[in-house]
């Protein structure tokens, strides 16, 4: 079992972070490690967080709304203000995610259609290098 | 000048920033007539630039965006050119599409979560 509390080490190790980063994290007021001195120890709430703010930055969600749903957790109110939140956030960036897909698929295609051409020029070149010599 | 646009007027045309204008300039990219201070941008350069906004949009660096550029000026067109940008092309490709399952993870995974908070709204409050 791992123990209750993590280093800045074990936390960057367990979640693929820097530093740098669970610092920033700390300072934006989206997770609470205990500090002794220079230390900090995350406890599992962090972690849970954490979680959900990588989570959450994948995504897309701004750091202020990712704040914002995880402060609606100790409403309350069983979480229904958050689930009705999340849920309307949730839809938002799934439209603008489906719509950066089409733009990506429809990318893709036309990258095709250059390629081809591009072979094609390259093909004709062939042929009138070898006429040539 | 006759045909040709305005420094400003491409920033419109093309929506980009001024600045982004001068970079391809300074790289080498774009070469606007020079009127005393005014740049001017005829046929060519409005060609030119369409091929680096297409080529922004496949993602290629703008690197890339030369070779495709040369492969697109034609005259001195040669078989390694066209090779460099086929390979060039193919690889970027690849990268699009990991790009596009990345994605289509996010967005099941959002998914997930959208329909786990409406299950989870319904559950708590069988009055909605």
């Amino acid at each position: 079992m791992t123990s209750y509390y993590m280093n800045i080490r074990e936390m960057c190790e367990e979640f693929n972070v820097t530093p740098r980063t669970l610092r920033f994290y700390e300072a934006k007021e989206l997770i609470f490690p205990v500090r002794t001195g220079q230390r900090r120890s995350y406890t599992h709430q962090d972690r849970g967080r954490l979680k959900l703010i990588l989570q959450g930055k994948r995504f897309g969600f701004s750091l202020e709304d990712i704040r914002q749903l995880l402060n609606l957790y100790n409403l309350g109110d069983q979480r229904y203000t958050q689930y009705l939140q999340t849920i309307e956030k949730s839809k938002e960036r799934l439209k603008a995610m489906i719509s950066q897909r089409d733009e990506l698929s429809e990318a893709i295609k036309d990258l095709k259609a250059h390629l081809i051409q591009g072979e094609h020029e390259l093909k004709k070149l062939k042929k009138k290098r070898i006429l040539e010599t | 000048m006759k045909n040709c646009i305005s420094f400003k007027q491409m920033c419109e045309k093309f929506g980009c920033t001024a600045r982004t204008l001068r970079h391809y300039e300074e790289i080498e990219l774009l070469f606007p007539q020079k009127e005393g201070r005014s740049r001017w941008y005829c046929r060519r350069e409005i060609a030119r630039m369409k091929l680096i906004m297409r080529g922004r949009r496949f993602g290629f660096s703008l690197e890339g965006i030369r070779q495709w550029l040369l492969m697109y000026d034609g005259k001195k067109n040669n078989i390694d050119q066209i090779n460099t940008w086929i390979e060039m092309a193919t690889n970027q490709i690849e990268e699009l599409k990991a790009k596009r399952i990345t994605l289509d993870q996010s967005i099941n995974e959002l998914k997930s979560l959208r329909d786990y908070s409406i299950k989870s709204l319904e559950e708590g409050n069988p009055s909605l």
